[in-house]
């Protein structure tokens, strides 16, 4: 059987007040909850007992609404929204129970409630005395749903509410603590309940939030941005301890807040047949440690930037977008000259004879330049503050290497730019 | 009588891309670079080893595969390997800033992460003293690392570097710089290299030509 408690302006109340005899409850509408009572006949009594422990819970939270008692979900609902207090729909009877409500209290289409005004049919009594297959014939399958209902004889299942989870979890520390060991203790309990919520859900984790407040009440925030969604504990809380590590609070904490922003994981189909490819939460995990060492922008991917200046890329976290560059079959199965940069470029000392190159002198980079060309000039972004010019020159030096030089044309200034490789 | 199961001889096993990376530069006298082993290259400035480290990255990144690049100097330029063909998408590119044992870790690192088709470590401009002092265990703790993976670990120096643990060591020597013109209108063409591979097997020499853009 089940219950309905009508109230419309106590939404929240009454499915506070369902859930505490059923975890089945349906909110159909506002102020409108059906929960089943199945079950509750060992444990209350017969339907009588059930409503009235209803009926004095209620009255405890001071809740004054509607209670209908009935076999279906839509007849109890009925019946609660159109009948004042408690009703309690005996299983068979629903026909005569339900026969004087006024199809005005029935929810159906408009188009629907004024053909039965034509017809002159005022209750659900009218409509239930109506041939089944001749009402169907004309008025398909919502004229026959509202039969049903008359009858008493529509059976659904609830379609229960999700329950609302929370992925944020805090906890305040007995003691204000300094080392970052067993602050990691504290997170990791917290993550772990969280990680049991989103397995729980079928959720992954995008965006990690840890909020710590600090011994002189002041808050210090960190927010981890995961490229691949992640719902495993041992990787969040190596990422936790690494990013806190690389930037630890300025004062002892003594209260954790962890917060994780759910989305739905990811699906991918692999293939037998396909190159092996790193795992995308070891591979962010992997880059995660590297970067502690090396730094934020030292390790990732390379993107190019779409402009002629030299050495014009950005590092990225994770793998550029496809299309920015082709992957189209290399036309020649010769090699391509290597080219090693020399970050920042070595300022060099060049003699020159004719306008030519003709000995460099730079850290590490000394000789007689015995063969060169050049030079080629470029400039670009003259139409901005970051405009620039530079005269190339390839040059063979004695010690054995080919190097690229360049001149800014402003200052004169030289620099050995990269070794060809 | 049912007739001894035998291992068929060595050279009748021909070698497929489970066990190499295919690579045009090195034929015929290998089939390319050996997955599950050490490889190292080494040799002298402007000798080609930077064209054939992105030649191995294209190979593998055009394939599909992820690559890596620790890289200890920070020379890597992303502009000539895109033009050599490598897909940046596929490129880990770790800078190690100078800092050898950064890079070593690093190295270390991407090979445990797994899942790489090519693992290359550049320590390149490192000066001698600096490598001598890397303890050869590392080379070991490589070895065991990429062995019995799809992984073809490359470990790039001017000097030679690991010679008991790899499993191909390639010498890179420059034969001469092509130029175009007559001065003063020259023009770089590229580099004639030569390549000395010394292990697997006998020494044998191959040539090639690095075209410049």
């Amino acid at each position: 059987m089940y219950a309905c408690l009508y109230q419309p302006q106590a939404t929240e109340a009454l499915a506070e007040l369902a859930g505490s005899f059923s975890p089945e409850v349906e909110i159909t509408a506002p102020g409108t909850g059906v929960f089943s009572i199945a079950g509750l006949g060992r444990l209350i009594g017969p339907p009588q007992q059930i409503a009235a422990e209803i009926a004095r819970r209620g009255a405890e939270r001071g809740l004054v609404a509607n209670l209908a008692l009935a076999a279906t979900p839509d007849a109890a609902v009925l019946a609660a929204t159109n009948f004042r207090g408690v009703t309690i729909v005996p299983p068979g009877r629903e026909a005569v129970c339900l026969g004087p409500i006024p199809l005005e209290g029935v929810p159906m289409s408009e188009e629907l409630r004024q053909s039965f005004r034509l017809w002159g049919l005022r209750t659900l009594a009218d409509v239930a005395a109506l041939p089944p297959i001749g009402l169907a014939e004309r008025l398909c399958e919502e004229g026959l749903r509202i039969y049903e209902l008359a009858c008493g004889r529509a059976r659904r299942p609830l379609r229960l509410a999700p329950p609302v989870t929370g992925y944020c979890e805090r906890r305040e520390l007995e003691e204000p603590v300094r080392e970052l060991g067993p602050l990691l203790v504290v997170m990791g309990q917290l993550l772990g309940e969280l990680c049991r919520h989103l397995d729980a859900n079928s959720m992954a984790a995008r965006r990690l939030t840890a909020e710590l407040e600090l011994e002189d009440r002041s808050t210090y925030m960190r927010v981890l941005e995961l490229p691949v969604a992640q719902s495993r504990l041992k990787p969040l809380l190596k990422l936790v301890e690494l990013d806190l590590e690389a930037h630890p609070p300025p004062a002892p904490v003594r209260a954790v807040k962890l917060e994780l922003e759910p989305v739905r994981p990811r699906r991918l189909q692999g293939g037998l047949f396909l190159p092996a490819e790193p795992e995308p939460e070891r591979l962010h995990l992997t880059l995660a440690r590297i970067r502690a060492m090396v730094g934020e922008d030292n390790a990732g991917f390379a993107e190019l930037i779409d402009t002629h200046r030299p050495d014009a890329f950005r590092m990225t976290s994770a793998p550029p977008a496809r299309g920015s560059e082709s992957e189209a079959p290399a036309g020649s199965a010769r090699p391509r000259l290597g080219f090693r940069r020399f970050r920042p470029p070595l300022a060099a000392r060049v003699k020159t004879s004719d306008a030519r190159p003709a000995h460099v002198a730079a850290p590490r980079v000394t000789g007689h330049v015995t063969e060169a060309a050049g030079p080629w000039r470029s400039s670009g972004d003259w139409w901005t503050a970051a405009a620039w010019a530079r005269e190339e020159w390839d040059v063979a030096l004695t010690d054995g290497g080919l190097y690229r030089l360049w001149r800014d044309p402003i200052s004169g200034n030289w620099f050995v730019e990269g070794e060809y490789d | 009588m049912a007739a001894p199961l035998l291992a068929p001889p060595l050279s009748a096993v021909s070698p497929t891309w489970q066990d190499y990376l295919p690579l045009a530069l090195l034929s015929p006298c290998l089939p390319g670079l050996p997955r599950g082993g050490l490889s190292t290259v080494f040799g002298a400035r402007s000798s080609g080893q930077t064209a054939f480290r992105d030649a191995v990255l294209a190979a593998a990144t055009r394939r599909g595969e992820h690559a890596a690049l620790a890289d200890l100097g920070d020379h890597f330029d992303p502009q000539a390997a895109a033009q050599a063909g490598v897909v940046l998408r596929r490129l880990v590119w770790v800078r190690g800033g100078g800092n050898i044992e950064h890079a070593l870790k690093a190295a270390d690192l991407l090979l445990h992460g797994g899942g790489f088709g090519v693992v290359c470590l550049d320590l390149g401009e490192a000066p001698a003293p600096e490598l001598n002092r890397i303890p050869i265990s590392y080379w070991f703790r490589f070895r065991a690392a990429v062995q019995h993976t799809p992984t073809v670990f490359l470990l790039m120096s001017r000097q030679p570097l690991a010679v008991s643990c790899a499993a191909c060591r390639i010498e890179f020597r420059r034969r001469g710089i092509l130029w175009s013109g007559e001065p003063p209108f020259r023009l770089l063409r590229g580099l004639r290299i030569e390549a000395l591979a010394r292990k697997p097997g006998p020494e044998r020499p191959l040539r090639w030509e690095a075209e410049a853009e």
